[in-house]
């Protein structure tokens, strides 16, 4: 989540940001910034304003009040020339639309508007629909296809267009697990190789966690802290009477629940204590690990160790100064039971 | 009922023959219909698409004046347009009356309303979602409408042929502006209503062959785009 740090900030500013429909109040963000290359999650219940955000993001809509500010063009002055810059951004919506035409017209549509060539729009059709896993699907009609596989059908005609904004509304909702890894995967391959600005909307929050640089908690409308951090899939087991989660194939947390099979998990970074020494008490979970990463902030410090997996920890600047903390080294991490949430 | 039999045996001879006074009038009839209705298209589904899209104050009123509209009498539209350009009327000037540029006018005005409405219809029923794709992929206005009204393509085509069901099968408008003058403004519904009151039952019932012919090939033919995906 830090390598936004790195990143050119205000690819996208959104200052003071309100949507409303009818009247009703939907979207209300004082201040946004999204940089150039990043890869960030909005996550949050239904209604919380995530399609939203990301239907104003695609410039699709206007909003009611406020300011959007995309590469450095304030987007709804009138001076603008709206289609260029919306071919710069390209959203996947939820449930995705289709043209009522074959597979190839839908992904050639984009690229023929681009005035791309026949020969052009044939090879950028077919590598879209092989990354997408439907090679040879070209010539079928579109509304026959599963919702599935319209997802992903809407997916590679994003893709070939080669944005440089890609908003994915829940890319995952409605493709069966074996795909959505593989949404994953190009997702992450989209991230690293062709460093595509993304921003994509999901209610898992593993998800988000794996994917994103960033992550952006949207509720009724607003963006809050997010209720949830250091967020693992595990599974759970009983051993020698107590319930242990694994996050991976070693490392086990102790855990306060009688729940068994597969579950997401969330370690609130507020709850972990940091020690050179490994506690007396038994029942707590502790685990050794290298300090990765130190990011000092105005009154606390996040310090991400590595224990088999990464967990960030907040830790006040007294405690950081007690414990002359360098990264590299080695300290355990102590948490509690409770301090285990199933989420 | 022998006399029935009669008119169909002659009917058939004439088509199979390709009577000469069958063909011109055949012609005349599709000649001024593919017109008048290629010249309402031009007009109606641009002005359907932009009713549809557009938000004004009396659009619900003005849906149902259109919908009225496509049943106007064609005698009352053929009266109307012969006040005009009649010798006395204001384009009387012109020469326009008993010629076939008349029963194109005629046929333009019966055939618009019916593809005006039925264009609106069909934008309408388009899901939204259709435009607002267009726009994230691209599409500047233009494009977007085009998009809508290529994913309406059958009921467009529905609407088109609607209207030209309207003005090839119509009698009223084409007896009064063409003057169902042999050879020129002959067509087939004229003829047949002059045929039937001869008593020449042969002749009259050809055209009605060939009318019915030519509406189910209509048919076929927005009935094979529609099974071929086009």
């Amino acid at each position: 989540m830090n390598e936004s740090a790195a990143m050119p900030p205000e690819f996208y500013k959104l200052t003071s940001i309100k949507k409303s429909y009818n009247g009703d109040f939907a979207l209300d963000i004082p201040s946004l910034h999204f940089a150039r290359g990043e890869t960030c999650a909005l996550v949050g219940p239904n209604g919380s304003g995530k399609t939203t955000l990301l239907r104003l993001l695609a410039f699709v809509e206007r909003p009611t009040s406020g300011e959007i500010v995309f590469d450095s063009i304030p987007v709804w002055n009138g001076a603008m020339n709206q289609t260029a810059l919306m071919r710069r951004v390209t959203m996947v919506a939820h449930p995705p639309f289709l043209f009522n035409r074959t597979v190839a017209y839908n992904i050639g549509y984009g690229l023929k508007l681009r005035r791309k060539s026949r020969n052009d729009v044939k090879t950028k059709t077919s590598e879209a629909l092989e990354t997408v896993g439907l090679a040879g699907f070209e010539k079928r009609s579109a509304r026959t296809l599963s919702s599935g596989q319209q997802q992903r059908v809407a997916l590679a005609r994003a893709l070939a267009l080669e944005p440089e904004v890609l908003l994915l509304d829940e890319p995952t909702a409605s493709i069966d697990k074996k795909y959505a890894r593989d949404v994953e995967s190009l997702i992450r391959h989209l991230r690293v190789e062709a460093k595509t600005t993304i921003i994509f909307s999901t209610h898992n929050y593993r998800q988000a966690s794996a994917l994103a640089h960033r992550i952006i908690f949207l509720s009724n409308g607003r963006i809050e802290p997010l209720p949830y951090e250091n967020i693992f899939k595990g599974i759970f087991e009983k051993c020698d009477g107590r319930t242990k989660v694994f996050v991976n194939e070693t490392l086990g947390f102790n855990v306060i629940s009688e729940a068994t099979g597969p579950a997401h998990i969330s370690i609130d970074s507020r709850d972990i204590m940091l020690s050179r020494r490994p506690p007396e008490n038994g029942t707590l979970n502790c685990h050794a690990g290298k300090v990765v990463r130190m990011t000092l902030h105005e009154s606390y410090a996040r310090v991400t160790v590595d224990i088999g997996v990464r967990l960030s920890i907040v830790v006040s600047e007294q405690v950081l100064t007690e414990l002359q903390l360098k990264l590299g080294e080695e300290i355990f991490c102590v948490f509690d039971c409770g301090a285990v949430r199933i989420i | 009922m022998n006399y029935i039999l009669e008119a169909f045996t002659k009917a058939f001879r004439l088509i199979i023959h390709l009577d000469r006074e069958l063909a011109v009038i055949v012609w005349t009839s599709l000649r001024v219909s593919l017109i008048s209705t290629a010249l309402a298209s031009i007009v109606g589904v641009p002005l359907g698409f932009t009713l549809a899209v557009s938000r004004f104050r009396g659009k619900h009123q003005m849906e149902i004046a259109l919908n009225t509209s496509m049943a106007i009498p064609t005698v009352v539209v053929g009266l109307t347009i012969y006040s005009f350009i009649s010798r006395r009327g204001p384009l009387g000037a012109y020469g326009l009356l008993f010629t076939p540029t008349a029963m194109i006018i005629g046929q333009f005005i019966l055939a618009t309303p019916i593809i005006v409405a039925l264009s609106l219809a069909a934008t309408k029923a388009i899901d939204a979602r259709v435009g607002e794709t267009a726009r994230t992929l691209g599409a500047n206005a233009l494009q977007r409408a085009s998009a809508i009204l290529s994913e309406a393509r059958y009921s467009i085509v529905v609407a088109i042929a609607a209207g030209f069901g309207r003005v090839i099968a119509e009698v009223g408008a084409a007896m009064i502006l063409g003057g169902n003058i042999h050879g020129y403004t002959r067509t087939m519904t004229t003829a047949i209503a002059l045929e039937t009151g001869k008593g020449e039952f042969s002749l009259a019932m050809a055209l009605g062959i060939i009318l019915l012919l030519i509406a189910l090939s209509v048919n076929a033919v927005v009935q094979s785009f529609r099974l071929r995906g086009i």
